[in-house]
């Protein structure tokens, strides 16, 4: 027959056990954030109901899948607007997902066309690199970023930096690429530290020949050595023609590649190239402005050879770091009442011309796709009171050749709207001028 | 404990010659093997110039989503069967009466219920273990390694729905079928969504949030079980530091849990006329 079932242990033993479940869910709570698919529910919210079920009862990889493919499909519909919160939606539901953070940064920063989204992009890379802390490949994406897009040698440096520290994403038993050294390397040089990074360019490319030697059979290590052998020899050849620009007792004087550009000039005085820079900005029309300059840098032809110069031309609203600052996360604020542009800008070092640039920066069309169905008052609102157009010239940006003539440094001119970046230490030029908001439109 | 091993026997016994459960099996079988066809969703894997320095390779995203697939549709099978176990078992044997000739022996009622609470979750063992080894062997013939992580993830889910049964199998003595199924399938949302919830709270505002935070430890909380992310991703489990030490937690937690929703119904099911 049944035996009387004797309450009191049972309750006393569900006690204990309920003591023992929440301490256990107090250990598990701070190690959570590891595991769930974020704490925003911002995210959750967007996902589209028809998948939010799923992705809940366990489909999450999935879901961000599908709605990666919809992401894509919205890109090539140019509905780039949705794309950008669709792009957290697919990391909150798989945040390891390293395709994700580079390919939408790369959409943010590049394909959209729209400039102010690049911050964007430096936040989703950021994003990731939260949620893949160990891996160099996001890293190594904001690096890219910082080089490529924003400019910022000294911040692609440090990332790049940190990059190297970091596993391989395929195996971390293997090295990481080798250009990923390699592009540390070259940062180290637009950022000023020519002499570390000839030295790091000595070192990477001793370990490559020794690889190689060791497996002499494996083409890709000689094209790893190569590429590192090439870049040391051209660095030390650069040096070497670049070791009198600018110093007392040598001046400029046009010469054949691979010969140096500064000879000796019979005094001991210095002879750096003045510049004079200038600058005009024009309206031509409503929201069409034309922009006309001189640089005047000597003439680097040689025979045949053109050779150009290359500057930033830049609109933004005055006080826009500023702006953006106060109003980092609101971005739908950021693209109702923010205006910028920019663009690079080529002339060549002809002196018949006198180094004249002339460009045109015209926000009557959207500049990215001037057919394409954005409205450019929505891109350039122009909202401001008053727009600063700066024009930023940087050697380190221009062509091996030119900056020959130039020096690692900039040592090789001089002009009165110039001065040392303090990252850098390169003697960058900079001019803006402030235009009132009815001058514009 | 010997009675509740009989009991839990043949339970087991008859839950897997139930044409549902056999049917659940086989259909959670062929969509894990054929998960692989849905390898197209997988993300785009360095086609892009953007792509600088990203090596993954497709075959490795192919594997994320048969990996997601295959734990979703476990997780899917492992709801539906714990539901329709632990509301079942005991329902059943009261109206076919089956229960008073096993009740007359010398079986306690305790006996009675932890061993059909044990059957159950025999069921839900073998049921999810031939999943998981479908799951391997696909894994083995796409990756050509052995992912003995699998174990990890599909022991993870088998340990959050031996709780929803044996919360099933409470509600089963107190309610009816459809109120438990929709009672059951509530709190498992609810468990699932915790950290969601608590993010909601906060925005509201920092005068719920002790509420909830209290709330929050004494519900089952099935989202903690949620940990399969790092192991479709088995690159970033490294990242993930003690993770061994949170899946002990965790299969503790639901230990525990599934012990107090068990005595429980051991001590609802003393009161109970039968």
């Amino acid at each position: 027959m049944n035996s009387e079932l004797r309450r009191g242990p049972i309750i006393a033993t569900i006690v204990v056990l309920v003591v023992l479940v929440v301490g256990l869910q107090l250990a598990i709570d701070p190690n959570r954030h590891y595991y769930r698919t974020g704490k925003s529910p911002k995210e959750a919210l967007e996902t589209p109901k028809e998948l939010f079920g799923g992705a809940m009862l366990g489909f999450r990889e999935v879901a961000a899948g599908l709605l990666w493919v919809k992401a894509d499909d919205y890109f090539h519909s140019g509905r780039y607007d949705e794309i950008v919160p669709l792009l957290y939606i697919v990391t909150w539901l798989d945040p390891h997902q390293l395709e994700v953070y580079s390919t939408g940064a790369w959409h943010l920063a590049y394909n959209l066309g729209d400039q102010r989204l690049i911050p964007e992009a430096v936040k989703f890379l950021k994003k990731g690199i939260e949620d893949n802390p160990s891996v160099y490949d996001i890293y190594f994406q904001l690096a890219w970023l910082n080089y490529h897009k924003i400019r910022n040698y000294p911040e692609a440096l440090k990332w790049g930096e940190i990059a190297e520290t970091k596993q391989n994403s395929d195996d971390p038993k293997k090295p990481l690429p080798y250009w990923v050294p390699n592009f540390v390397c070259h940062m180290m040089e637009k950022s000023g530290m020519y002499a570390q990074s000839i030295e790091r360019w000595k070192k990477l490319t001793a370990e490559s020949e020794r690889t190689w030697k060791s497996h002499p059979g494996d083409n890709n290590l000689y094209v790893e050595y190569a590429t590192r052998k090439h870049n040391l020899d051209t660095n030390i050849l650069r040096l070497v023609l670049r070791e009198n620009v600018g110093k007392p007792g040598y001046r400029f004087e046009r010469a054949a590649p691979g010969q140096s550009l500064w000879v000796p000039s019979g005094d001991n005085q210095a002879h750096p190239v003045q510049t004079n820079f200038s600058l005009q900005v024009k309206r031509i029309a409503p929201r069409r402005l034309r922009v006309v300059g001189h640089l005047e840098m000597p003439d680097w032809r040689y025979e045949n050879h053109e050779n150009y110069l290359t500057l930033t031309v830049t609109i933004r609203d005055k006080g826009y770091d500023k702006l953006y600052a106060a109003h980092r996360d609101d971005f739908q604020w950021q693209k109702q009442n923010l205006t910028l542009y920019s663009r690079d800008v080529s002339f060549p070092t002809d002196s018949k011309k006198r180094n004249e640039f002339v460009t045109e920066l015209d926000l009557s069309v959207d500049p990215f796709d001037p057919e394409g169905p954005r409205d450019p008052k929505k891109l350039f609102p122009f909202k401001s009171p008053e727009y600063e157009v700066s024009v930023f010239f940087d050697p380190a940006r221009q062509g091996p050749y030119v900056q020959d003539g130039l020096g690692w440094l900039g040592e090789g001119y001089q002009d009165k709207d110039s001065h040392i970046d303090p990252k850098r230490g390169i003697r960058v030029l900079e001019k803006d001028i402030i235009l009132r908001r009815d001058q514009i439109l | 404990m010997k009675t509740a091993w009989v009991i839990a026997t043949t339970t087991l016994g008859e839950a897997m010659r139930k044409r549902i459960l056999q049917v659940f099996l086989m259909v959670s079988l062929i969509l894990i093997i054929i998960s692989q066809a849905f390898a197209f969703f997988s993300l785009p894997a360095n086609t892009t110039s953007s792509a600088v320095g990203t090596n993954a390779t497709t075959w490795g995203n192919e594997l994320v989503i048969i990996r997601s697939l295959a734990y979703g549709i476990i997780s899917l099978a492992g709801l539906v069967m714990s539901i329709f176990l632990g509301m079942d078992m005991v329902p059943t044997e009261i109206e076919k009466r089956t229960i008073y000739t096993i009740l007359s022996k010398p079986v306690a009622r305790a006996s009675y219920i932890f061993g059909k609470f044990l059957g159950s979750a025999l069921t839900l063992f073998v049921n999810l273990g031939l999943m998981a080894l479908a799951f391997m062997v696909l894994v083995l013939l796409k990756n050509h390694t052995l992912e003995w992580q699998i174990f990890v993830g599909v022991g993870l889910i088998y340990f959050q729905f031996c709780m929803l049964g044996a919360m099933a199998l409470l509600f089963s003595i107190l309610l009816t079928r459809n109120i438990n199924v929709a009672l059951s399938f509530f709190m498992f949302v609810t468990g699932t969504l915790s950290d969601y919830w608590e993010s909601v709270v906060s925005l509201t505002g920092p005068g719920l949030k002790p509420a909830f935070r209290v709330l929050h430890v004494l519900i089952p909380n099935y989202g903690n079980f949620n940990m399969h992310n790092p192991l479709i991703h088995p690159e970033v489990l490294k990242e993930i530091p003690n993770y061994a030490a949170q899946v002990r937690n965790v299969m503790l937690y639901g230990v525990g849990y599934t012990a107090i929703l068990v005595l429980f119904a051991i001590l609802v099911f003393e009161r109970r006329e039968v």
